[in-house]
């Protein structure tokens, strides 16, 4: 038995602290409780579930404006950093069949080996537009887009220029406006460059080997720049349609 | 969590607050003063039980629990009621003493309990109403079991004049 065991202290004590509550009022005051706190935590959670999902697409959307990307360097040392905008743009409209005759300023290589072509680096037929002049380096392996077209109208103030490459040898022209200009004409190892007709809106060049020609002609179409190749073997006397890639090189080559 | 499992929770809670709702709420109201109030703190603990039992019925004393809540909750009530009461005191110029519930008591046990220590008032009460151990009050008020002894002597020897005086009242009418 407890030394402070008391029934007298412990009867008075239990009197003043009053009767036993009515459990069954108590409990069901209890359960209201918890109804209540349970309520309150589902909209504390939803409305934390919803906020979180707000936050999460504003963040999304932010990340995938376009405005963002400029803070991106462009590549090439362009200064300009909306061109690496345009060509992300572009590479996703580039998905799509599109023709270059919608797409002056486009970038886009395709390579394809033709038949009749003895030497591979030498028969690759290649439409490349390069912003800059220097990029006169002969695309090379299985037909594979290595830029992105960039779907600007063409401008009368800045003149494009591209390169166009067949079995003989590079060409870059310039468009200014509606002239038509060869910057350079590279002729490929043992071809030799021959200025053909050489018109505002049309010029045309010749490479010549002893066994095979190359034509590459360049007119403006609704201010586009089209390209026309023709590629004659003597030895298959049989030409290299342009358009060896299909839908990427949507103008075609004419054969001759 | 499955509805089997759910049912379980809730039928544990259920039968720990049926089985130590009044007897705690007894006990704080004899601390406090106020039946309202005790039964408030004591709810909330319960709630705060029902909410987390996942955790709580891993403790080896889950009603411990419970009760250090309560009484935790008593505590906060009273600093705010404190705070409130000396504002109030101060403003009326008149001194203040912890209410207690005379419950129609015509003797100066109320009196006499309100002027105790709080921590004599909790261990009286856990010991004389709630009926728990020494050990068990000690661990409620996170205190040893010789600190509890030292209460209830104390507490006993205040009180124990007032009940002794009332039974001789009682007994001469």
């Amino acid at each position: 038995m407890s030394e402070f065991h008391d029934p007298d202290l412990r009867q008075e004590l239990g009197r003043l602290s009053g009767p036993y509550p009515d459990d069954n009022v108590a409990f069901a005051a209890w359960q209201r409780r918890v109804g209540q706190v349970r309520r309150r935590r589902v909209v504390a959670w939803t409305t934390a579930a919803a906020l979180s999902l707000v936050v999460g697409t504003v963040g999304v959307a932010a990340l995938q404006r376009p405005d963002r990307h400029s803070l991106v360097p462009s590549n090439a040392g362009d200064t300009s950093t909306e061109v690496s905008v345009a060509n992300r743009v572009a590479t996703t409209a580039h998905e799509a069949p599109t023709t270059e005759s919608t797409e002056p300023e486009t970038s886009e290589v395709t390579t394809a080996s033709p038949e009749t072509t003895p030497d591979t680096e030498a028969g690759e037929v290649a439409v490349d537009e390069t912003a800059a002049p220097a990029a006169g380096g002969s695309p090379s392996g299985s037909p594979t887009k290595v830029h992105s077209p960039v779907p600007q109208p063409p401008t009368g103030s800045q003149p494009a220029t591209r390169t166009f490459s067949a079995i003989g040898g590079t060409i870059t022209v310039r468009q200014d406006g509606d002239q038509l200009t060869v910057v350079s004409a590279k002729a490929a190892a043992g071809f030799h460059a021959e200025l053909g007709e050489h018109s505002g809106s049309r010029v045309e060049v010749t490479f010549t080997s002893d066994s095979h020609e190359s034509q590459i002609t360049v007119k403006l179409e609704n201010g586009v720049m089209k390209p026309d190749f023709s590629e004659k073997s003597d030895n298959h006397d049989s030409t290299v349609p342009a358009d060896v890639s299909g839908a990427e090189q949507g103008s075609g080559g004419k054969s001759g | 969590m499955s509805e089997a499992s759910e049912v379980k929770v809730v039928a544990t809670v259920d039968s720990l607050f049926r089985a130590h709702y009044g007897r705690l709420v007894r006990a704080l109201t004899l601390v406090c003063g106020d039946r309202e109030v005790a039964a408030d703190a004591v709810q909330e603990a319960f709630v705060k039980a029902h909410l987390h039992w996942r955790r709580i019925e891993q403790y080896d004393d889950p009603v411990g629990w419970i009760r250090r809540v309560a009484i935790n909750r008593l505590h906060d009530d009273h600093r705010r009621q404190s705070r409130k009461g000396r504002a109030l005191q101060r403003m009326a110029g008149e001194p203040q003493v912890d209410p207690v519930d005379q419950n129609g008591f015509d003797s100066d046990l109320p009196m006499i309990l309100a002027q105790l220590p709080k921590q004599q008032r909790l261990a009286m009460a856990l010991f004389y109403v709630d009926e728990l151990s020494i050990a068990e009050v000690a661990d409620a008020l996170n205190v040893s079991e010789g600190a509890v002894k030292s209460y209830l002597h104390q507490g006993r020897a205040r009180l124990r004049s007032v009940v002794a005086s009332g039974e001789e009242v009682h007994s001469d009418e």
